[in-house]
């Protein structure tokens, strides 16, 4: 009955590796919350933090044209650092369209 | 000639090349063709003569088709805009392609049937862009008419080059949802409709089971839908030089394949029936993908091995690449200046012909250790395909990516075991829903280690130069 041909032995292996290996992440998981912060990406690795982002990273975005990059990291300067996305606002140049494409690009911790 | 095809394509795309180059009128051109052609069916018989005419006639065909694509057809809405007073229009077609957004805004596009302009209408083809800043909750084929303004596409550059080239030449900005009349019916193909929605069911799927950010990557490699994908992660890869991981090829093609093949041996179909049945199931696979230039490439180079498995002739992947050139040039001719396009032609080419070369130079044949065999292979292959897009990427992009061939041997190791269990989620998320929960956190913990392992190689001396 069990006569697998090479191929279907390597998808059961490789299905049971996958098994197994959700298994030991699981858990993991549950025994310390930790590991979930392996496991799952953190944001930095998709979007850069806009109190910490260079002049010239955030020159390089394609949404921040150079003035309103230098307007971001002034009003950055002035204020240590945005708390809020509404804080953005303030600065002019930036309506909701721009703020949507800077809510894509970066987060603010 | 041993390679026909190869070399048939080679000509038809010069011909494109030098259409593009000169402006010799379509009309010119014709009775040339004509010529050669009554001469190689009069030279049939002499077989250097014949052969180098049916080139030649390559060459022609590939010049009067670009040529042809240019002239567009009298009922084609492009001829019904009038460049005064911008007028209202009322267009009444079906929505082509899934609708797609970015930062907000909204597009899809639209294939004109119907144009109305100061009571009058008209009968009318081609397509056109339709902008928004709301979602339309729009699907493939549904009927609509639209009010607005048509304005032509500016210059030609960029993006708008991209959309010169598919036939796209106008745009309509809408700026309230009442422009938008939904009329009854669907138009369309019903088998495209029905993939792209199971596209977006499979979409739900994936999502269901892994936060944002490793879904939207898994949905890019697996389904070949980059909408969510995050701005930094793909200019991350653009610098490492492993954005292709991100596009559905040959790769993504080849596992389905292989997938359904397996799945038909286990089930003990025949042959014949399952070299069918995987055709089939790779063209499903296409249009869920969206039917991108690379998946194209891939779907028509496996359908030519298949055709040649199902005649038992050997297949020839020389052939079969130039084979899928050629169906996507005489559908598109304007493709060829398309960077994607050449991307995934090039890259395929300079494998296929330089992987063996330097194999054969390393003696790799004779190497005993297996995993160090492996590894260099790995390497000869990435460095394979970066010498080959090495100039287009360089001119294109303005970017060198030294980093490149180091990243892929990291990369697409690992980017294939994260596509392997991608399709091993959606199929278990469809089957077992428990199981695909299990199934999704090795999926996730690979694509961290991928991202980690690209966001740490970029950060290496002289990874990548912008110039």
């Amino acid at each position: 009955m069990l006569n697998f041909t090479p191929e279907e032995r390597r998808v059961a292996l490789f299905l049971l590796s996958l098994a197994f290996g959700g298994l030991i992440l699981n858990n993991l998981v549950k025994a310390n919350c930790r590991v979930s912060g392996v496991i799952y990406p953190p944001v930095q690795l998709a979007r850069l933090n806009l109190n910490q982002v260079s002049l010239a990273k955030l020159e390089a975005t394609k949404c921040v044209p150079v003035k309103i990059a230098q307007e971001i990291v002034g009003y950055r300067n002035l204020h240590q650092g945005f708390s809020g996305w509404e804080e953005l606002n303030e600065i002019k140049g930036i309506g909701r369209q721009r703020l949507d494409k800077l809510k894509e690009a970066f987060f603010i911790e | 000639m041993k390679r026909i095809l190869a070399g048939l394509a080679v000509f038809y795309a010069l011909g494109i090349i030098l259409a593009g180059l000169t402006r010799l009128d379509f009309w010119l051109v014709t009775p040339a063709a004509a010529v050669v052609f009554i001469l190689a069916f009069l030279s049939a018989r002499k077989k250097s003569l014949s052969l180098s005419l049916i080139l030649l006639l390559a060459l022609l065909a590939g010049y009067l088709n670009l040529k042809n694509s240019f002239k567009l057809s009298e009922c084609h809405i492009r001829n019904f805009v009038v460049y005064k007073n911008d007028p209202v229009y009322s267009v009444s077609g079906f929505v082509f392609g899934v609708p797609e957004s970015k930062n907000g805004r909204y597009w899809f596009i639209l294939r004109a049937q119907e144009i109305q302009i100061n009571k009058l209408k008209y009968r009318c083809c081609g397509e056109l862009l339709v902008k928004m800043d709301f979602d339309p909750e729009l699907d493939y084929g549904d009927n609509l008419t639209l009010l607005g303004p048509l304005k032509c596409l500016p210059n030609y550059r960029g993006y708008y080059n991209f959309l010169a080239s598919q036939g796209i030449y106008l745009t309509m900005p809408i700026k309230d949802f009442r422009q938008i009349n939904r009329r009854e019916g669907c138009g369309g193909l019903k088998l495209v409709r029905g993939c792209f929605r199971l596209r977006a069911y499979l979409e739900q799927v994936i999502s269901r089971y892994l936060p944002a950010l490793p879904a939207s990557i898994l949905s890019a490699m697996v389904l070949g839908q980059k909408r969510n994908l995050p701005w930094l992660v793909k200019k991350s890869m653009v610098e490492s030089g492993t954005v292709h991981i991100l596009v559905v090829s040959g790769f993504n093609v080849g596992i389905v394949a292989f997938m359904i093949n397996l799945l038909l041996k286990i089930l003990r179909f025949r042959r014949k029936w399952r070299i069918i049945l995987t055709a089939i199931c790779l063209l499903i696979y296409c249009l869920v993908t969206g039917a991108s230039n690379p998946v194209i490439r891939a779907t028509v180079m496996g359908l030519v091995f298949l055709a040649a498995y199902f005649l038992k002739r050997e297949p020839d992947i020389y052939n079969s690449l130039f084979c899928a050139a050629l169906f996507i040039l005489v559908i598109r001719p304007g493709q060829l200046f398309d960077i994607g396009f050449q991307l995934s032609f090039i890259s395929v080419l300079a494998i296929v012909y330089f992987y063996p070369k330097l194999r054969s130079l390393f003696h790799l044949e004779a190497w005993k250790i297996k995993i160090l065999r492996l590894i260099v292979e790995g390497c000869l292959v990435s460095f394979s395909a970066w010498l080959g897009t090495l100039v287009i990427v360089a001119l294109n992009f303005r970017i060198f990516t030294p980093v490149a061939v180091l990243a892929n041997i990291l990369i697409v190791p690992l980017a294939t075991l994260i596509t392997l269990c991608g399709f091993t989620l959606v199929l278990s998320g469809l089957i077992f829903p428990d199981l695909a929960r299990l199934f999704s956190l090795p999926a996730a913990a690979l694509v961290t280690l991928l991202l980690n392992i690209n966001a740490a190689l970029i950060k290496l001396p002289f990874a990548y130069f912008y110039f």
